[in-house]
């Protein structure tokens, strides 16, 4: 008996020590947050806010991909993250990825009820919580208005009039880069924003949202295409604006040969430092009859498989409130705040004077929440373009639309390639990140030179062991202009892009965390973390230490911006004439390159990082 | 150990129904209290949804009471008017006008958007009042009231419904508890559990979805949130509690009667049971008290009649802990109790160091010393034996021991038993040690055997005896029958006259012997220890025996030392009696013409103050076998022989010397061979005596001593004599003697004659002791006591058929003066008598 007694007295002490080690294990693992940011630019200053606001989280940051669609890919090889931010949400094609979300319904909201009604399926459940509004509408150049005596419109006939005399002023009056599918569908829905939000509008909306119909109300669409016709019309857009991407708009814009483009609030801050501008609504017959189309900045939802960690849920959920503060909104905005709508309480907003003309606007809610998916994107993209190009008038465009959406709707794309070994997107201090350097060492082949420095976001996630269809392999990559810019460089030099790639140049492509360093191939890196600071203590080519007097072909595989910044940091102002950049997105080149039967190449160890307390 | 079981039993059997009662008292009270405040909250917030209801009906009434004013009205200034006339008075905080699409106009010309989302159709295409959330940028939540109202226009406004708008807090305050101190929270939620409205004030963080955040946030079970689900969805009245991280809340949900709505209102548990919980608190602690106090007294008595019960075991067990510890010091057995398994010892009495001498360290560390203290070593060794017994069984062995240190020899019975005791086997060995029974079985035996002896002895003696009495008494017999027939023959008168008396002297000397041996054997001879001198009584001896060797033609011859003492302290007569014997044997046992010797001689003592004296007696005469010399101290043993077959004797006599010698605690010892004689040595320690030391003054007779002669003739003797024939003889002596005799028959007789005697009536008395009525000692203690002048002085002689000491000493205790023994001589008497009358 006395025996059983110390037994069970052993194990009673014993018992809670051991599972006190085991929760010990746990919670390690509970505090860490994989957050997959739908544009790289949010590593700027939105990631390390989160870290400001949570710091007991352990955040595992990746510059993702915006489309639904791409977690709808990570969800089918079990990969979701813990917090997914993606730009538009098309209501109609979530249903899947919802079923992988948490319902935030069970969350407490400082949002406004009536803003998550938008959101809130027939089960009452929330999937999806919006970042604040941005305001989209027509950005002016305020100096050309002035300059050439047009007033600012007010209404679609002071639009009509503003374009008639900058027409004859020899001034574009309105040019955009049509050439995107956005555009295409902004200004769709934007001629026609009251109609679109009639009562027939509405009720056909609610109906398409829910999946009740998969088609075009005709008298509603028809009536947008013809007001899109008259707007086309009566800017003079023409075929060339097909062609237009977002470079060369700016670039008249800033030339002073555009009166007006299509911008959000966030543009204005790019703009303006061209020209004074102000943001126009989308016009109306009259000034009440003024809209602004307005899109949430993001959206984010939470893994489902939070609720099964009760730990790790409340810190997601302290992650989730601290993106919906006006500190989170500034962060995430990257702009004054002043340029978002909100949708929660709590966060006050003060218009800037590029606002003035949307005040009265916004105060009188008259702010159309943009109707977005996938099809319609693609639809809108070839029914507009074939409308620019005088291929088809309204009604045609209206069933050119209409087919489109029918068609894509049942449309399912084919797997261009099939991968054969998974990479994950994790970060190793002693290698890297498995899936980055697969990217960088396929895009260092392709590109053919010695060497190759990317930015860790130039991989969106893991590589996984499958079918790929063209647009995955393309959004395994990183969105936006990202080209692969080459010249021949000293290993010196090659030295100091890798400091300033590792220490920082003052863009968002500064590493905060260790999976945010660049990533290399061709050449390694030696990394020193001391007090959350990176310093670049060795470089190696074939494992000896590279020769500065040496040449190496090197390629930088970056967004534009920040390739130039890269450039001019290393190299001065001129510094990125020395490279060659290739016309196609470095992953179009990635994606052709995977799909002809390629496998990606085999990830290496390209850093170690040492923390040196 | 059952009846503790049972208490304990009994004990947990009790306080599970006490923890049951309190537990279904709790339950039944929590129950009572949760049915009571749910339905007290019910009631309020019935009167809240009436107040919510009524609130929008009214709005709804009021809006529909301005339709008509609007549509007769065209005067946009009255209009204005009279709207906020109603606004004043209903305190809604803006009025619209409400085109189809949703766009609104306010009374001063703002225009805006709506977004009633699907409630929009409701109202412009059913044509159904609405109530909807809107949010306008940068203004508090709203709650817009709609109805629909015939088609006009204001201020060139297109309208087709109208609406008023509430602050979603300030319409959320009719809803508002005074009640539970402000801490209830109010909602309205529509069916599918979103919440519409809230009284939240300055939270930033609201619910969104009721229902959800019970699945998320309490620990309501999914079953009762499903029907919370259920009862949201369609529309029934209920009530719930259920508790978050923060704290525990009444739920309470009821319908609002129109769209899906329903009210619900949270208010934490403990504001309102305040009052309750204490009710509850209170009534708890106090059953708890009382079920502790009386669980505590039930446990008192029960621990208190366990503590006497375990105090009345433990002293029973101390009594017999006690008991054995005394028993096992005191008695002679020996206990041991020996582990079955490893024969290790668990218990060993601590009597065995007394017993066998073996100490109990000893045997604890080594119970086979036992065994090597078995006299012998070849019987079979108990421990050898142990091992096969069975469980229950019981074995006995005798075994002879010799202890350890004294090597005296023990008989121990040995007795095994194999037991179990709490799952352990034992063997349990007791050693009686019958040392003591063995020995007196041994002296029983050896009792036996001389009991057998003296039996046969007794049957020898008797049958010796009997020869030896029919013997003399023969003569006797036969001598009188001829003197009877030749009493007329004076010459054969007096020959058979002699040898009747010399027959009958033969039988007094037998039966003195018999008796002298009798009172020897049982211890009752006593030595009368006086002065005395050895010369004299040798010369007393010789003139006894000078002439007993006379008349054989013996020479005798008595030769004494120079150290023979003049005084010595000894028993004269035994003394006497031994050299007579002695003397008397060498005279019967020598021839005709042989020689006998006495020698005595003094000689130094290794005791102060004593002397040892040497007496022999040494004759030429037959002599003795060798084994009849072995033999002589023996009670009646005589060697038959061709010589001696004819001398008479009792046989006694050599026996009755020895231990007379014994006695005296000197030796005898023999010298003798057949043919050549016999030498008889005696030696003894007399004590010389000091010079002061007292004759005694004994005037008992001796059986050497010289008597007094005195003529009896003319006195008057009173003789106190039951026996007719001694009475006879007595009466023939004395007469003889010219005394004169009266007779009495018994004591009391006696005692009268004496009493009723004139003084000097009587000159002596003789008292027979044996009488019936009255004996002699109490016949003598009478007449010493009475009133008789003559009672104090009186001579009164004993007669007693024995002469031992204590006769002589009983007799002058009771008051007389002389003792002799039967048969009495007149010589004795006369000597007795001159003696006490002084002549």
């Amino acid at each position: 008996m006395q025996r059983m007694i110390r037994m069970a007295a052993i194990l009673t002490v014993a018992a809670p020590l051991l599972l006190s080690g085991c929760s010990s294990e746990e919670t390690v693992k509970d505090n860490e947050i994989t957050v997959y940011l739908y544009e790289t630019r949010m590593l700027d200053e939105f990631a390390p806010y989160l870290m400001e606001a949570v710091p007991e989280a352990d955040f595992r940051f990746v510059a993702s991909r915006s489309e639904v669609d791409y977690y709808e890919f990570c969800q089918q090889n079990g990969d979701l993250p813990d917090i997914i931010m993606v730009g538009s949400l098309p209501v109609r094609e979530v249903q899947e990825l919802n079923s992988s979300l948490m319902d935030l319904s069970k969350t407490e909201t400082t949002f406004y009820k009536a803003c998550l009604d938008a959101y809130t399926d027939s089960d009452g459940m929330v999937y999806w919580l919006p970042g604040g509004g941005v305001a989209n509408g027509f950005v002016a150049n305020v100096e050309l208005f002035e300059q050439y005596g047009v007033e600012l419109p007010t209404n679609y006939a002071g639009f009509r009039e503003a374009c008639e005399k900058f027409t004859e002023a020899g001034i574009l009056p309105y040019l955009s880069d049509y050439k995107y599918d956005y555009t295409c569908l902004y200004t769709l829905e934007g001629c026609s924003i009251p109609d679109l939000m009639s009562l027939t509008g509405t009720s056909w909306r609610l109906d398409y949202e829910n999946c009740k119909t998969d088609t075009l109300n005709r008298e509603l669409w028809t009536g947008a295409f013809r007001k899109l016709e008259e707007f086309i019309c009566d800017t003079g857009l023409n075929e060339d604006a097909v062609t237009r991407g977002y470079t060369m708009t700016l670039n008249d814009f800033a030339e002073g040969k555009v009166a007006m483009i299509r911008g959000t609030a966030g543009d204005l801050e790019n703009y303006s430092q061209y020209h004074e501008c102000k943001l126009l609504p989308y016009f109306g017959e009259t000034e009440e009859d003024n809209w602004i189309l307005v899109t949430p900045a993001f959206h984010v939802a939470m893994n489902k498989e939070l609720e099964d960690n009760p730990e790790k849920l409340r810190l997601a959920e302290k992650v989730l409130n601290a993106m919906f503060t006006a500190e989170g909104y500034a962060a995430s905005t990257d702009e004054a705040l002043s340029c978002l709508i909100p949708y929660n309480r709590g966060v006050d907003v003060e218009f800037p004077d590029t606002f003035s003309e949307l005040e009265d606007i916004i105060a009188s809610n008259r702010m159309y929440p943009l109707l977005t998916s996938d099809s319609l994107l693609q639809a809108a993209k070839i029914s507009v373009q074939k409308m620019l190009t005088g291929e088809t008038d309204a009604e045609g465009a209206y069933e050119n639309m209409n087919s489109l959406l029918t068609e894509l709707a049942g449309e399912k794309e084919e797997p261009v390639a099939s991968m054969e070994k998974a990479y994950s997107i994790d970060f190793n201090p002693d290698g890297g990140s498995r899936a980055t350097s697969a990217v960088a060492n396929t895009l260092r082949k392709i590109s053919g030179t010695e060497l190759l420095l990317a930015p860790s976001s130039i991989c969106t996630g893991s590589l996984y062991a499958t079918d790929y269809s063209e647009k995955m392999l393309e959004y395994s990559m990183q969105s936006g202009g990202n080209h692969l810019y080459t010249c021949e460089v000293t290993g010196t030099e090659v030295l100091k892009l890798a400091r300033l790639a590792v220490e920082g140049y003052d863009t968002f492509n500064d590493p905060f965390t260790d999976e945010t360093l660049p990533v290399c191939s061709g050449f390694s890196m030696e990394v020193q973390k001391e007090d959350g600071v990176y310093i670049l203590t060795d470089v190696a080519v074939n494992g000896e230490a590279i020769r500065e007097d040496e040449m190496y072909t090197l390629t930088i595989a970056d967004h534009v911006a920040n390739f130039t910044a890269l450039a001019e940091a290393a190299f001065g102002d001129k510094g990125t004439e020395r490279f060659s950049g290739t016309e196609e997105y470095a992953r179009t080149l990635w994606a052709q390159y995977i799909a002809a039967g390629n496998q990606p190449e085999k990830p290496t160890d390209y850093i170690t990082l040492k923390y040196k307390r | 150990m059952r009846k503790r079981l049972f208490h304990m039993i009994l004990v947990v059997c009790v306080l599970a129904a006490v923890l049951g009662t309190g537990s279904s008292y709790y339950r039944f009270v929590s129950k009572a209290i949760y049915e009571e405040s749910t339905s007290h909250l019910l009631e309020i917030y019935s009167q809240a949804n009436r107040s919510l209801h009524n609130m929008v009906e009214r709005n709804w009434k009021n809006m529909e009471e301005c339709i008509p004013y609007l549509r007769d009205v065209q005067d946009e200034a009255a209009i204005e008017s009279y709207i906020r006339e109603v606004q004043e008075k209903e305190g809604f905080t803006e009025f619209y006008f409400i085109s189809q699409d949703g766009t609104y106009l306010t009374l001063t010309g703002e225009k805006g958007y709506l977004d009633m989302k699907k409630q929009l159709a409701k109202l412009v295409v059913e044509r159904k009042p609405i109530v909807v959330n809107a949010v306008l940028f940068q203004s508090p939540e709203l709650i817009v009231f709609a109805v629909p109202a015939e088609p006009g226009s204001y201020r060139d406004f297109p309208y087709e419904a109208i609406a008023i708008s509430f602050d979603s807090r300030n319409l959320m305050s009719t809803l508002e508890i005074s009640a539970f101190n402000g801490s209830s929270r109010s909602y309205i939620a529509y069916g599918d559990g979103r919440v519409f409205a809230d009284n939240a004030q300055d939270r930033e963080n609201s619910i969104y979805n009721f229902i959800a955040i019970l699945e998320s946030k309490s620990d309501m079970s999914d079953e009762k949130v499903d029907k919370i689900r259920q009862d949201f969805q369609n529309g029934v009245i209920g009530a719930a509690s259920f508790r978050t991280e923060k704290d525990e809340y009444y739920l309470i949900y009821e319908p609002v009667e129109f769209e899906d709505w329903m009210v619900l209102g949270l208010v934490p548990t403990r504001v309102v049971n305040a009052s309750m919980n204490r009710l509850q608190t209170v009534t708890l602690i106090m059953v708890a008290c009382i079920a502790v106090i009386f669980g505590t007294a039930l446990m008192a008595i029960v621990i208190g009649k366990n503590r006497r019960s375990l105090e009345k075991k433990d002293t029973e067990i101390l009594y017999r802990e006690e008991l054995f510890s005394m028993l096992s010091n005191n008695v002679d057995d020996i206990f041991l109790m020996l582990d079955a398994d490893s024969m290790q010892v668990s218990y060993v009495s601590p009597n065995i160091e007394k017993i066998v001498g073996i100490s109990e360290a000893a045997i604890r560390a080594d119970i086979s010393v036992l065994s090597r203290l078995l006299r012998d070593q070849n019987v079979t060794r108990i421990l050898d034996e142990l091992p096969k017994m069975t469980s229950g069984q019981r074995k006995e062995w005798e075994r002879e021991y010799v202890h350890r240190k004294t090597g005296a020899t023990l008989w121990f019975h040995v007795l095994a038993f194999y037991t179990e005791i709490k799952n352990s086997e034992k063997y349990i060995v007791v050693l009686s040690d019958r040392t003591g029974e063995r020995a007196i079985n041994q002296a029983l035996e050896n009792a036996l055997e001389v009991a057998k002896s003296a039996n046969a002895a007794k049957s020898n003696f008797l049958a010796n005896i009997s020869h030896d009495i029919r013997t003399p008494m023969n003569a006797i017999i036969g001598f009188a029958a001829l003197l009877e027939r030749n009493v007329e023959l004076p010459d054969k008168a007096r020959e058979y006259t002699r040898k009747i008396a010399f027959s009958g002297r033969h039988l007094l000397g037998l039966i003195n012997d018999i008796l002298d041996m009798s009172k020897i054997e049982s211890g009752q001879t006593t030595l009368h220890i006086t002065e005395f001198n050895p010369e004299e009584l040798l010369e007393e001896i010789c003139t006894i025996v000078i002439p007993q060797a006379g008349a054989k033609d013996q020479t005798f011859e008595l030769k004494t030392g120079d150290k023979l003492p003049k005084k010595l302290l000894g028993d004269r007569t035994r003394l006497s009696q031994i050299l007579l014997n002695l003397l008397s044997n060498a005279i019967k046992y020598t021839q005709p013409e042989g020689t006998i010797c006495l020698s005595a001689e003094g000689m130094e003592s290794a005791i102060r103050r004593h002397v040892h004296l040497r007496f022999v007696v040494a004759d030429n005469g037959y002599g003795m076998s060798d084994n009849f010399v072995k033999t002589i101290f023996e009670p009646f043993s005589r060697e038959r022989t061709e010589s001696t077959r004819e001398i008479q004797g009792t046989g006694l006599g050599m026996a009755i010397t020895k231990n007379i010698v014994d006695l005296m605690g000197g030796t005898i010892f023999v010298e003798s061979a057949p043919g050549q004689g016999s030498t008889f040595t005696v030696n003894l320690e007399l004590q010389v005596p000091e010079e002061k030391q007292e004759e005694g003054t004994d005037i008992r007779e001796s059986d050497g001593g010289a008597a007094v002669e005195l003529s009896m003739k003319g006195l008057h003797i009173l003789a106190a004599e039951d026996n007719a024939l001694n009475a006879e003889i007595l009466t023939e002596l004395l007469g003889m003697e010219g005394a004169e005799c009266e007779l009495a028959v018994n004591g009391q007789e006696a005692v009268e004659k004496f009493r009723n005697s004139v003084p000097g009536e009587f000159d002596l008395i003789f008292m027979d002791i044996q009488m019936p009525v009255m004996d002699g000692y109490e016949a003598t203690r009478c007449i010493r006591a009475c009133n008789h002048p003559d009672a104090g002085k009186i001579p009164i002689i004993a007669m007693t058929a024995n002469a031992f000491e204590e006769d002589v000493r009983k007799a002058l205790e009771a008051g007389m003066n002389a003792h002799t023994a039967k048969p009495v001589g007149v010589e004795k008497l006369k000597t007795i008598v001159a003696k006490l009358m002084g002549k």
